[in-house]
């Protein structure tokens, strides 16, 4: 600091070492309480009275905050409840404009079940014959043809499977000499002129994917004609099952009806 | 002291009476209020799946309701198959006008009283009474067809009859060679008995007839009689 002279004799006072003296002068002061123990007592008491009911006042403004974030979440969702509702109100209005659609799409499922009941168990018989007849070995004829199926609807039989013929001899499922089961028999009566040729017939019937376990019943010698010198010199008799490859399907169910 | 001892008094009944306020709060006002939030909003969340359901349903038919018609073409030919009278006289008529165009000589139609059908044969139906005209139901005619022919004359017959509108199910045939006599005309003749049943349907909701099949005797069949 400069005062006119150029002598610089006079000290400076740097402002650190001044706040520090302050401090230290005042550090140096005597303090003393002059308030009564009483009085202090008393205020403290008061201050413990006055936080009971800060306690219980921020208590409150807590539950308060916490029951209206609540109720705000009950008015929202009531919100969306409605909004669904309404929703879901005015679909089941527009589904029901589609009642003739539903009544008819009902209508052709259980007409498709009926069909199924009835003629799911179809073999188409001109097919078995023709079958027959276009692979009946030379030298032989046929005299008759029975033949039978228990005409159950597959989708019946696999539904009734668990649930077996309470009178004995009631189960229509016939069975072939080997033991496997089919849905039909077919016994054939014919003339052959030799053994050969009945052998023959058996062996193109059992090449049919619709045959199961074709098998003899009788092989004889015809009298009538061997003593008349004519053919043909055998009668035979076979059976064989017919297994539900045969099954014509115009009728079943399909998958997912 | 006693001043002191008050003091902390007060300041542990300041904590108890927050902790009790907040609890009190709580359990009276804010939990419940919370509980309804979330009972509304299970709510919502089951509407809001079968808002779903319905809309995927609607969609659904909204595409298949073009084929409405396609749908009423295929449930009347199947009522045509089977139709809910007995139609004798027009499954007579099928029947004859078949035997004609086959070539084949009608012998004989013999047609048995109408039964309710069985799901699998022979076996009793679990319900006693029979009622024929029951919603659904399936009811059966038993028939038997006779005719007389050559061998191509009864193929084209069974043919036809498998082709009928009429739904004719043939469960039984027999043809026999007509005459094994030396005379070569007739021993081509063929004689074919027909066995099978056509059909009546009721409309309504089906009833699956295999649900009323007799449950199986369970035991050695021992009798309880006295």
């Amino acid at each position: 600091m400069k005062l006119g002279r150029k002598s610089s004799s006079v000290p400076t006072i740097e402002a650190p070492s001044l706040a520090a003296n302050l401090t230290t002068n005042a550090a140096a002061f005597p303090k003393v309480n002059l308030i009564p123990d009483a009085v202090t007592q008393e205020g403290k008491l008061r201050t413990a009275k006055f936080s009971v009911v800060v306690s219980t006042a921020l208590s409150l403004i807590a539950v308060g905050g916490l029951y209206f974030m609540a109720q705000g979440q009950v008015s929202s969702a009531q919100d969306q409840l409605d909004s669904v509702s309404a929703r879901t109100g005015a679909l089941t209005t527009q589904l029901q404009g589609f009642h003739d659609f539903q009544a008819a799409q009902s209508d052709l499922s259980d007409a498709q079940k009926q069909l199924d009941l009835a003629m799911g168990g179809e073999v188409r018989w001109s097919s078995l014959i023709n079958d027959i007849s276009l692979t009946l070995p030379s030298g032989t004829a046929l005299t008759e043809f029975k033949g039978s199926i228990d005409g159950i609807s597959p989708t019946v039989a696999a539904a009734a499977g668990s649930q077996p013929a309470t009178t004995p001899g009631s189960s229509a499922t016939p069975v072939s000499v080997l033991g496997n089961s089919g849905i039909g028999l077919i016994t054939y009566s014919g003339e052959a002129a030799n053994y050969a040729d009945v052998a023959s017939f058996l062996d193109v019937v059992s090449k049919q994917h619709t045959m199961l376990d074709p098998y003899p019943n009788s092989i004889q010698i015809n009298n009538a004609a061997t003593q008349s010198g004519s053919n043909p010199a055998l009668t035979f008799s076979a059976t064989v099952t017919i297994n539900d490859k045969a099954l014509s399907h115009r009728f079943t169910l399909k998958a997912g009806n | 002291m006693k001043n002191m001892t008050n003091v902390k008094a007060w300041y542990l009944a300041a904590g108890v009476a927050a902790i009790v306020v907040f609890a009190a709060g709580w359990f009276l006002l804010v939990s419940p209020q919370q509980n309804q939030a979330s009972d509304i909003q299970a709510t919502v969340d089951a509407k809001t799946a079968n808002v779903q359901t319905l809309e995927l349903q609607i969609a659904k038919l909204k595409t298949d309701s073009k084929n409405l018609v396609s749908i009423q073409q295929q449930a009347s030919a199947i009522r045509v198959h089977l139709p809910s009278t007995p139609s004798m006289p027009a499954l007579i008529r099928d029947i004859a006008n078949q035997a004609k165009s086959s070539g084949a000589v009608l012998v004989g139609i013999t047609p048995a009283q109408p039964a309710k059908l069985a799901p699998i044969p022979n076996q009793a139906n679990a319900s006693g009474a029979v009622n024929l005209a029951a919603p659904g139901q399936v009811n059966e005619i038993p028939l038997t067809i006779q005719i007389t022919g050559n061998y191509a004359q009864v193929r084209n017959f069974l043919t036809n009859i498998e082709n009928l509108n009429r739904s004719v199910l043939l469960t039984d045939i027999d043809i026999t060679r007509g005459d094994t006599s030396a005379d070569a005309s007739s021993s081509k003749e063929l004689k074919a008995t027909l066995s099978g049943r056509t059909f009546m349907a009721n409309t309504g909701a089906f009833a699956d007839p295999v649900a009323t099949l007799p449950q199986p005797v369970s035991g050695t069949g021992t009798s309880t009689a006295n």
